[in-house]
């Protein structure tokens, strides 16, 4: 098998992985969890090897079908890619370790979520844009579902207000596809930029183009004020769900942002179209300072780190808005960076309810001593998205400010760095609360069970109901192990990655 | 001048943060735990001190560690104002120690395991403070630093001691990211930040106007932790820590790396020939010598003890700025005067530091010993432990008026 059907295998194989999770169940319930980890397991042996061979290589490519480009689809691997494909089965496998007790434990649930992977793998090798469309909705529907796994009616709630805004995000990317399908007649990405840039930047059609699948993908973003779909589904899903969509929906959505802006339409076009630009400026600046004010204000965890992530991915986007080498790999370091510290926080919180029941603020107080392995962890992931050196979080916010400064972007590197403080602001409350107060109230440890939703659910080795289990904690603290060491591997990371934004640049 | 490439330098950072995790685990077994302590502190010492003969000949121990981000290398150096530093902040890590365990024991305190462990890492970052090559790796452990002592400062639980907690992290990450700011704006100007004796060379021919900017957002963060007035209110506040924790960090370890790093920005990155052309030096004594007498004044009025030594240290901290702003502000031409001012202000660094912890050591002894005092109760307190009181007239080894001592 040649190194380019490994392109083809990494959707196929957790489509595949989806197909023999739902079809266990006829011979035995709850049987989804081995299929997962078994399908995610190869994905992750499949996508290191491309990885490995895209950075050491160059861009792998292969044409589906045989039918050549430009009017077959093409999947093409390079650095960028490789490193979402990795990103995406690593923390998936880190969910499943979580999972195991966590629930939803049902097959249906399973075969939903091998088919969120297989969309946003879809989503990072394709190089068409129609078919970008076809794994965004594949994404997002099987998200929306997995949001409504929650056995309570706020799930439900939550995931409605997500199917609806997120499909008008789709519908706008559409949108913005046909007009550019409209205005070149093709739909691969490379070919999209030679005749956009023969048609002249400035024609209204690619304009137009250019604003609806920005906007569209800023909905999925999640930029303020596209946002409000996420506060709810991140704190409305199961704690596992959470995890997951928190770490790798958004960030794919933001990698899809980057793809499109510098593969199809590319710096020419910013420098052509000052409107375009400024969208992306001020949706970054926006996106940053309001998102952390909200956040601030939140008297629930996962609201509160629902609307960090809003500030967050403003980052990234300010990093796209700059447009140079720099500026740009730190979008991708930091893309990891959010991915494991955010994953890694929205795990913990589930595993802090699990242990004391505590959901709210104002319930972490004196947490330390109630669950210490969740209050250090989250502590050290709270210190790294505030960016302390040597953590991952300050390496992709320095990669993005360095950017700033060699582009002479003033006012986004006084924001950029000034984000550190607004960060500090909503963890450092949170902090104060778990290590230097007495706890108050006795809660009820409540451990978030699909029994009631799922008839087919049940207790797993019957345990009792307030423990984490070694998954649980294994996920968690490989998140903080993770969100620091990192910090260290990033230049050689930007080193190896520095050929394949120069060629997305040029 | 040579450069020793050793391991020695990062050793000595690293062997507190390494002993946070035994100190850590044996939570049940108080004694093993201050074992851990007293062998960090012994093993940091012997470390720095090792260094210290290769110093004055004139050698630099240098840990490389690599690239860590664009135009910054990880690395550690050992050079004299490092280790000046260094050996001030580990020597009396190992004398604090001692006093600490008394102290804890003494008051019975709550989170005596938090409270060490936070105390090797405040002193791991102190010391990379110290041994930082160049700006990055200076902010990296000056964060860190603030990291690490902010449980020490939140220590009692109170609401006083969270409001003051959240005022030095709002303080002290205000300054990071002055610091940070600052930091891009000199590699964007210079392409490196790495210290070079006579300020790095890229700096002098950059524009001058953001160069004085950068100057003054680094001066501005470092002068947080230095306590440079209008900036200082965060350290009174921080009283409420534990008093060996006044003593050794915001007398010593924590403020000195404020003012330690407006000595290298002076130094070895601006050099002091560029801070007198930009006519920045001049504005930063002006500063300098503001805070020293209004600190002063201040603390005439404090009637809690360790609020009058928080201000008593905002002003000697000045004096030590002084000194290296007026060897800036007067470096064109002047000759040796330039050369006494720096002198001089880096002296007051081990100086200041002797002489405060003793003070705070003292001012501990008698909180261990008696309810907490106001001064204009000391008399009062002295005519009940006359032998205690006369001890802390004078700058003995203060551990022993803690519980080790005989008759307590």
């Amino acid at each position: 098998m040649a190194v380019s059907d490994l392109a083809a295998l990494v959707v196929a194989l957790p489509i595949f992985g989806s197909l023999v999770a739902f079809l266990a169940a006829l011979v035995r319930s709850k049987s989804g969890w081995p299929v997962a980890v078994a399908a995610t397991a190869a994905q992750l042996a499949v996508t290191v090897t491309l990885a490995v061979r895209a950075f050491g290589e160059g861009t792998i490519t292969y044409v589906v079908g045989g039918f050549e480009a430009p009017y077959g689809i093409e999947l093409v691997v390079d650095g960028l890619t490789g490193t979402m494909l990795v990103l995406i089965a690593a923390v998936s496998l880190g969910v499943l370790a979580y999972a195991r007790r966590a629930g939803p434990r049902s097959n249906p649930f399973y075969a939903v979520f091998m088919l969120l992977v297989a969309g946003l793998t879809g989503m990072s090798v394709t190089a068409d844009l129609f078919n970008m469309y076809v794994f965004l909705e594949i994404t997002g529907l099987s998200a929306y579902a997995l949001v409504a796994s929650g056995d309570r009616g706020r799930s439900a709630v939550a995931a409605l207000k997500y199917l609806l805004v997120g499909t008008v995000g789709a519908s706008l990317f559409l949108l913005g596809v046909g007009y550019a399908y409209i205005d070149t007649g093709t739909l691969n990405m490379a070919d999209l930029a030679v005749k956009l840039a023969a048609n002249g930047y400035t024609a209204t059609l690619t304009q137009t183009a250019f604003a609806l699948i920005v906007v569209g993908l800023f909905i999925k973003v999640a930029v303020f004020p596209l946002h409000t779909w996420q506060p709810d589904a991140y704190a409305g899903a199961p704690d596992t769900v959470s995890g997951l969509i928190s770490a790798l929906v958004s960030t794919v959505a933001a990698y899809a942002l980057l793809r499109v802006v510098f593969t199809v339409f590319g710096t020419a076009f910013l420098d052509a179209n000052p409107f375009a630009h400024a969208l992306l400026v001020g949706g970054a600046i926006i996106s940053i300072l309001l998102g952390s004010l909200l956040a601030v204000s939140q008297s629930e965890v996962k609201r509160m780190l629902a609307y960090s992530s809003v500030s967050q991915f403003g980052l990234i986007v300010a990093a796209i808005s700059i447009g140079n080498v720099t500026a740009l790999t730190g979008a991708a370091v930091h893309l990891v960076g959010h991915a494991i510290m955010k994953g890694g926080l929205f795990l913990t919180a589930g595993l802090v309810a699990t242990e004391t029941g505590a959901r709210s603020v104002d319930e972490y107080e004196g947490l330390v001593k109630r669950s210490p392995v969740g209050a250090g962890v989250f502590g050290v992931l709270a210190v790294a998205m505030v960016g302390v050196p040597p953590t991952i979080g300050f390496a992709g916010k320095w990669y993005i400010a360095v950017g700033a400064a060699e582009a002479g972007s003033w006012t986004l590197l006084a924001v950029i760095v000034g984000s550190t403080l607004l960060t500090l602001a909503y963890f450092a409350r949170l902090v104060e609360r778990m290590f230097f107060r007495e706890p108050t109230a006795d809660l009820e440890p409540a451990v978030e069970r699909a029994d009631g939703a799922l008839p087919d659910g049940g207790d797993l080795g019957g345990s009792d109901p307030g423990s984490a289990s070694l998954g649980m904690y294994a996920a968690v603290v490989a998140a903080a192990v993770l969100a620091v060491a990192l910090g260290f591997a990033v230049f050689g990371y930007g080193d190896v990655l520095q050929s394949t934004i120069e060629a997305l640049l040029s | 001048m040579t450069d020793i490439t050793s391991l020695r330098p990062l050793a000595a950072v690293l062997v507190s943060a390494v002993a946070v995790v035994p100190i850590l685990a044996s939570y049940r077994r108080p004694n093993l735990r201050e074992g851990w302590t007293v062998l960090a502190a012994v093993c940091k010492l012997g470390l720095v001190a090792s260094m210290v003969p290769a110093a004055l000949r004139g050698d630099v121990y240098v840990t490389k560690l690599g690239p860590f981000v664009p135009y910054i290398d990880l690395t550690l150096r050992a050079d004299a104002l490092g280790l000046l530093f260094a050996l001030v902040a580990s020597t009396l890590w190992l004398v604090t120690s001692f006093y600490s365990i008394g102290y804890m024991r003494g008051l019975d305190e709550h989170s005596q395991t938090r409270y060490f462990a936070a105390f090797a890492g405040s002193v791991s970052s102190a010391v990379g403070v110290a041994f930082a090559s160049n700006l990055v790796v200076l902010y990296l452990f000056y964060e860190l630093l603030t990291v690490a002592t902010y449980p020490l400062v939140a220590h009692d639980e109170t609401d006083e001691a969270r409001a003051a907690g959240r005022k030095y992290l709002a303080y002290t990450f205000g300054g990071g990211v002055a610091v940070l700011g600052g930091t891009l704006l000199v590699v964007h100007l210079a392409g490196t930040t790495a210290f070079t004796a006579g300020g790095i060379a890229g700096l002098a021919n950059s524009d001058p106007t953001l160069a004085r900017v950068a100057f003054a957002l680094l001066v501005t963060g470092f002068g947080v932790k230095a306590a440079l007035m209008p900036l200082h209110s965060w350290l009174p506040d921080a009283m409420v820590a534990p008093t060996p924790v006044s003593g050794l960090l915001h007398a010593v370890a924590v403020v000195k790396s404020g003012v330690f790093g407006v000595a290298r920005v002076l130094l070895d990155v601006f050099g002091i020939d560029l801070v007198a052309e930009l006519g920045v030096g001049g504005v930063l004594a002006a500063v300098a010598a503001f805070t020293l007498l209004t600190a002063s004044v201040i603390a005439l009025r404090q009637d809690n003890l360790k609020r009058r030594l928080a201000f008593s240290t905002v002003s000697q901290l000045s004096y030590i700025v002084l000194g290296i702003a007026v060897g800036g502000a007067a470096a064109l031409g002047t000759g040796d005067a330039a050369k006494w001012a720096l002198i001089g202000g880096l002296l007051h660094i081990p100086a200041h530091a002797f002489m405060k912890l003793t003070l705070f050591f003292c001012a501990g002894a008698s909180t261990s010993r008696l309810t907490p005092t106001t001064s204009r109760t000391w008399p009062a307190s002295a005519s009940a432990c006359p032998s205690r009181w006369a001890r802390s007239q004078s700058p003995q080894p203060a551990w022993r008026a803690s519980r080790w001592s005989p008759g307590s």
